[in-house]
């Protein structure tokens, strides 16, 4: 029987009630030849909306022989596996404005990065992408589409594993919601025409707006009908009562959230996956202790060493979650029997270089998967003089690369990594 | 003819010219001597291969229908208007050719390029959550995932910027369904079983924006502040329905021998704990899916943890809590003997040493190791030694400086001391147990936001409940109406048909006919006619102009007065937008306008967002509002009373809150009242550095990032908002200037290389002064003459190097500081009156004004400040203007 279990068979058999790891020990290696050089199909960026405090995260060597820093100790197993970047930015201007700009580029509002790559590879999955956020995040979006149109983000848990892997109970009215929905637009697809014929040229195109959203709405309607019945991928995930969307439960939020996210990418429902870890009144607790101070308070130390250790901590409470989530990702096969972090891509970066000042420069990432030459920590600086200058930019075409798609540019940058990542 | 005074030949030649043209098929030729100028001087850099800045001058007639050419001759006479172009390395232009083209361009943009009716305008997310209230009745708020809308030219609701998306889209249909639930809910879901939660009190969350209100003490949840809820943080209502919550708690050492109250969350019943002993009670209460509750101690004494300003407008109230606390007071008094300053000779605390940031810290930790002590002396606790304190510590206090830090932990000691000293609220066990199983009547009252309620919206909507309808007329009657709500205006009969039509189409279907009701109202919020509230026509109706009114001024849309002024045409009559401006500015309603003109015209909306380094200074939550509010006060003020748009520079009023007035102003006001926040309106000098949006600490606040000065951004905003100069975005590439603050090097010195490189010139020396003069306001907006300097790891207040505000504008004049600059814009009042002029108009019409109509509304704005007119004339004069109200 083996051989024969394909994983389409698998998901579709609708008495399998599969738990991870069984889908993990029965693996596909029966079947899939492993292939070291096969492309690279998923990305996940996670961006730090306080970002980093680099002098705790930073080892003073770069290279492959850099002394381990008190941030980066959770990632300590895993040293050979991720990449630490330190030196690039966007070359953004200061201030508030800029922040959420990570994967923007120079200005917030460009299309983001995870939404360029999902334009190219996210078409044949369930969910183009998914956008998700580690707790109440309403001013400062990450995920946007062309025209700077943020996308909104999940916060809860318990709307995305409803979004992922719906129950039977509630598909009848989703189905009859969605039918009308779709008598709904075909109406005011008329509305429309009948307008279009009495605006000016300049009206047109903005009715064009309104258009291609009837059109990709509809066409995402049409999406989930063909697909109201089809068997989806049962998991065994027990989600918590009630979801942990208080300020004071954000490791736990995110904790479920990259739970769900390794479903997301096992299940082949999505390729491309951002979250966003939010700035505010978040307060955290460390080895059964309060911290004093809270997540945004923290990251305006103003030096203060008291608040630097705290932030210090909540980094390190981030990246541990981090680390959890790379491990979890590698021990998992994906459908070619290979590690699933070989065919994916973990990007954890920012758009904050100090947040005590509101800086934008050197902006901290780290990167894992997708069979870059690992275990080093790149440092880059903007006097170096032997090599063009880069950007992150730069990191950004490279990933893009890896992921099959023609890439030679990211705003300013037009270098790419691949010299130093391949 | 035109063009008489012109230097004789070459003009001459060039309006022959002119008048040679001859529009071939709504192209319009270049005259020759424009064609020469842009290929001896443009198209080395701007032909269709280089597009340089992508702008292609290689041409040699223009389509003068398509808004491209509109722009692109609009950007030619900027550039060479404002002396942007030619490129400062690149040769000068002949004055007198200039001057032709400009004229020509001039001339062109006036009186050829066509002006087009108003464009597709959607709602804003405020517009729309506002609508949807206003048509159905209902209180209505987004959810968190709806798109938020992208702001240009400063403004939120600017039409081209307001885009249409799937995203959005997918956030309307959602929308729609949620209000069509309002009203026709579906069937309930039947109630899972009931069951039993037992709440760790540890799960209790609270945070007050500087560290937790509660602890866990001897695993109790211990709570001390009265404005702050512990809520349930694990718990989540799985199902509408009643709930029974039974709670254990107990008073922890309470004052005056009275008992303690606690409130619970989601039930506005307060419980009475006792002074002694654990007292258990139980409640029932409603909760819907994902509801969580909590509780709080409704009678402490101590309520919003605003570390400025705890305990200061009550020096008695501070006086008695010290005396009652003689652990604390014994801890105090060897660490703040008052002694006299050695430099200026003021009494001030012993130990406190100003200049250090991390004295403050220390000073807490003294506190807390004096406490702790076993051999503490209490007999020093004596209620004069109290006063001495107090004294001491208001004698000293500073209102710009470290009095402010000194009251602040004064005040955090004083509040911890409600966790080891009381009085504080012991919560000891929490049990929740639901939906508990009720009677059909008991469920009514649950469910009657459901169905009853639905009843009723469906009454105000419709005219009479879905279910009957069930005659045609009835049902036109009830489409007509509610399309009639939801489009804003009177609708055809057409329209009614067409929904009728889908109405019974469903049925036929087999739907109920609330289902199909149902569905007719999520295709309207979905429909264009719903959610653009303006274009997409011929021309500029009169209802499009009903709505733009009451967007602009109200936020809303328009109501029963100004619908039958669209009625009975009286709208467009003589005077007639007149009187129903003049009526909504009277309107409460007027308040949404001010503060969403105002907040995002000074960019004070966001200070709320800004959380300034806490080494500037004393900065909470009143700080903060008072801030916010200053503006829109001031706005109000001026609208309100007419007064000179001068008034908006150099005032003789302001209103502000004791906590900005004395530390950020150096005003003598009374001290602030922590219980009730008040703004209070003070007179001021005409010539002084407060008042005025130039001495306003919200609108410097809002220039600044929260931690260091960006004189580049607050010069970009003086030249836009207050003198009418735009300058173009910095290049690509160019990193932020990142101030130096480890280091003795001032943001001035740092910027030096702004006026010295030639590329950079060009702008900076009109973005760089302003920017300069304004240098006196830190990033809170207070006043300072030094740059404070940090160096290893904390803040040397120790006095870095002296401010420099001097500047020289672009014209050549020297000012020294605000209070010239101030002088500045007062000499030049026709600038100011057409940047708000502008800003007013960009508001109201969600548009930028086209060439022609920027000189329409110049002409508005000079006019009237040649004459000291009012301000409300001005906006009226706008709301009347041609530009506004006809396209």
């Amino acid at each position: 029987m083996k051989t024969h279990l394909t994983r389409r068979h698998f998901l579709r058999s609708t008495s399998a009630i599969i738990a991870l790891p069984a889908l993990e020990s029965i693996g596909f290696q029966a079947f899939a030849a492993h292939r070291a050089d096969a492309p690279v199909k998923r990305l996940v960026c996670i961006g730090a909306n306080l970002g980093l405090h680099t002098p705790a995260l930073y080892p003073a060597k770069a290279g492959a022989d850099y002394e381990m820093t008190p941030s980066l100790a959770p990632l300590k197993e895993l040293r050979n596996d991720f990449t630490l970047f330190s030196g690039l930015d966007h070359r953004a201007g200061g201030g508030h404005p800029n922040w959420p700009n990570f994967l923007c580029g120079k200005n917030t509002g460009e299309i983001s990065f995870d939404q360029r790559v999902a334009a190219r590879i996210g078409e044949n999955t369930r969910f183009q992408s998914l956008v998700l956020t580690a707790g109440a995040n309403d001013c400062t979006p990450m995920s946007y589409l062309k025209g700077a149109i943020a996308l909104p983000a999940i916060e809860r848990p318990s709307v995305l594993y409803k979004k992922l892997f719906a129950s039977v109970s509630d598909r009848a009215r989703t189905e009859y919601l969605l039918k009308s929905g779709r008598s709904a637009l075909d109406f005011v697809m008329q509305d429309a025409n009948a307008l279009q014929k009495s605006v000016s040229s300049y009206d047109r195109a903005k009715l064009e707006e309104y258009f291609t959203s009837l059109r990709d709405v509809e066409a995402r309607i049409g999406r989930q009908l063909s697909r109201v019945n089809d068997v989806v991928p049962t998991v065994k995930y027990e989600l918590p009562a009630a979801d942990p969307v208080a300020n004071n439960l954000m490791v736990e939020l995110e904790t479920i959230h990259y739970d769900l996210m390794a479903l997301a990418l096992q299940t082949d429902s999505t390729r491309v996956i951002s979250m966003v870890l939010p700035s505010g009144s978040q307060t955290f607790k460390v080895d059964g202790k309060m911290l004093q101070y809270g997540y945004h308070n923290a990251s305006h130390h103003g030096n203060d060493p008291d608040k630097i250790a705290a932030l210090t901590a909540i980094d390190r409470e981030n990246l541990r979650c981090l680390a959890a989530f790379i491990s979890k990702i590698k021990a998992a096969r994906d459908e070619q029997d290979r590690s699933l972090l070989d065919s994916s891509i973990i990007l954890f970066g920012t758009g904050m270089g100090d947040a005590s000042r509101h800086s934008n420069t050197d902006l901290p990432a780290i990167v894992a998967g997708g069979g870059f030459k690992h275990g080093r920590h790149l440092r880059f600086t903007q006097e170096s003089v032997e090599r063009e200058q880069r950007l992150l930019g730069d990191l950004f075409i490279s990933i893009e690369r890896r992921l099959g798609i023609e890439s030679s540019s990211f705003c300013a940058a037009s270098h790419g990594l691949d010299d130093v990542l391949l | 003819m035109r063009y008489k005074n012109f230097i004789p030949q070459l003009a001459r030649a060039f309006a022959a010219c002119l008048a040679l043209t001859i529009p071939v098929q709504g192209a319009e030729m270049l005259p020759e001597p424009v064609r020469q100028m842009l290929t001896s001087h443009c198209t080395d850099c701007h032909d269709a291969d280089a597009k340089k800045g992508g702008v292609n001058l290689d041409f040699a007639s223009l389509d003068l229908q398509s808004p491209a050419s509109a722009s692109l001759l609009e950007r030619m006479h900027r550039a060479l208007a404002n002396d942007e172009m030619p490129p400062a390395k690149k040769p000068r232009l002949d004055a007198a050719a200039k001057g032709a083209v400009l004229t020509w361009l001039d001339d062109t943009l006036v009186h050829k390029v066509p002006r087009h009716a108003a464009g597709l305008r959607r709602l804003t997310r405020v517009e729309y959550e506002n609508t949807v209230g206003k048509v159905f009745g209902i209180w209505f708020k987004v959810s968190s995932g709806f798109p938020a809308d992208t702001s240009s030219h400063g403004f939120d609701n600017i039409a081209e910027s307001l885009m249409i998306s799937p995203p959005l889209l997918d956030a309307y249909m959602e929308s729609a369904i949620e209000v069509a639930d309002r009203l026709f809910p579906p069937p309930a879901e039947p109630a899972p079983p009931s069951r039993k939660w037992v709440i760790p009190p540890d799960d209790l969350s609270s945070y007050d924006g500087n560290g937790p209100s509660n602890k866990m003490v001897d695993r109790k949840m211990r709570l001390i502040l009265r404005d702050y809820t512990s809520t349930a943080s694990r718990f989540a209502a799985p199902a509408s329905g009643y709930y029974r919550v039974k709670f254990r708690a107990s008073a922890f050492r309470p004052e005056d021998g009275k008992p303690l109250l606690v409130k619970l969350q989601h039930r506005s019943k307060e419980f009475e704990v006792p002074i002694s002993g654990t007292v258990e009670h139980q409640a029932e209460i409603v909760l819907h899916p994902g509801d969580s509750f909590g509780f709080t101690f409704a009678s402490s004494p101590v309520g919003r943890f605003d570390p400025n300003v705890p305990y200061e407008g009550s020096r008695e109230e501070f006086l008695q809590r010290l005396t009652r606390r003689p652990r604390l007071l014994a801890a105090w008094l060897p660490l703040h003997e008052p002694v006299p300053d050695s430099a200026t000779g003021a009494i001030r605390l012993k130990t406190f040493h100003p200049e250090h940031e991390l004295q403050k810290k220390r000073v807490k930790e003294a506190y807390d190791a004096e406490m702790a002590r076993a051999d503490l002396d209490l007999s020093t606790a004596t209620p004069e030694a109290a006063r001495k304190v107090v004294d001491a510590m208001y004698v000293n206090k500073n209102p710009t400086g470290y009095g402010g830090y000194q009251l602040w932990y004064y005040a955090i000691s004083l509040m911890s001391t409600h966790f080891t000293d009381g009085p504080a609220l012991d919560m000891e066990s929490i049990e929740i147990e639901g939906p508990i199983p009720v009677t059909e009547g008991a469920r009514y009252a649950v469910e009657h936001w459901r169905f009853g309620q639905g009843r009723d919206l469906q009454r105000a909507l419709l005219g009479a409940e879905g279910a009957k309808l069930t005659t045609a007329d009835a049902l036109d009657a009830a489409l007509k109406r509610m399309l009639s709500k939801i489009f804003r205006r009177d609708v055809e009969a057409v329209e009614t048909a067409r929904y009728r039509a889908l109405v019974e189409q469903h049925r036929k279907e087999g739907n109920t006919l609330e289902n199909a009701l149902h569905l007719a109202l999520r295709t309207a919020l979905v429909a264009p006619q719903f959610i653009y509230r303006e274009g997409g026509g011929t021309s500029f109706t009169d209802a499009e102009l009903a709505a733009r009114l009451s967007y602009f001024l109200t936020s809303l849309p328009p109501d029963d007065l100004l619908r039958a002024a669209v009625a009975d045409g009286s709208l467009r009559g003589a005077g007639g937008i007149r009187l129903q401006a003049e009526r909504l500015l009277a309107s409460p309603q007027l308040k949404d306008f001010v503060t969403s003109f105002v907040g995002q015209w000074l960019g004070t909306r966001k200070i709320r967002e800004i959380m300034p380094d806490a080494s500037l200074g004393a900065y909470g939550e009143h700080h903060s509002k008072a801030m916010r509010l200053e503006p829109e006060l001031v706005f109000t003020e001026i609208l309100r009373d007419n007064r000179p748009i001068q008034d908006f520079i150099a005032p003789d009023f302001t209103h502000t809150h004791a906590s900005v007035g004395k530390q950020m102003y150096g005003l003598k006001m009374d001290p602030p009242d922590n219980f009730n926040f008040k703004m209070t309106r003070v007179a001021l000098p005409r010539d002084g550095r407060v008042g005025g949006l130039l001495g306003m600490s919200g609108v410097m606040m809002a220039t600044a990032n929260g931690v260091d000065t960006q004189p580049v951004y607050r010069g970009q905003w003086v030249l836009e908002t207050i003198l009418n100069e735009r300058v173009p975005p910095p290049p690509d590439a160019v990193p932020a200037i990142t101030p130096d603050t480890t280091q003795a090097k001032t943001i001035r010195e740092l910027m030096a290389a702004h006026t010295t490189q030639a590329s950079c010139a060009g702008c900076h020396r009109k973005l760089d002064p302003p920017g300069f003069l304004l240098e006196n306001y830190d990033a809170i907006g207070q006043w300072r003459e030094t740059y404070p300097i940090h160096k290893h790891g904390s803040t040397v207040t120790k006095p870095g190097p002296a401010v420099d505000a001097t500047a020289t504008m672009p014209d050549g004049t020297q000012l020294k500081d605000v209070r010239d600059l101030k002088s500045y814009v007062m000499s030049h009042p026709e600038r100011f009156g057409r940047a708000l002029t502008e800003k007013l108009f960009l508001y109201g019409s969600g548009r930028l004004p086209s060439y022609a109509e920027r000189k329409q509304l110049h002409a508005i704005s000079d006019n009237l400040v040649s004459k000291k007119g009012g301000f409300r004339d001005l906006l009226l004069a706008i709301i009347e203007s041609e530009p506004f109200t006809k396209h």
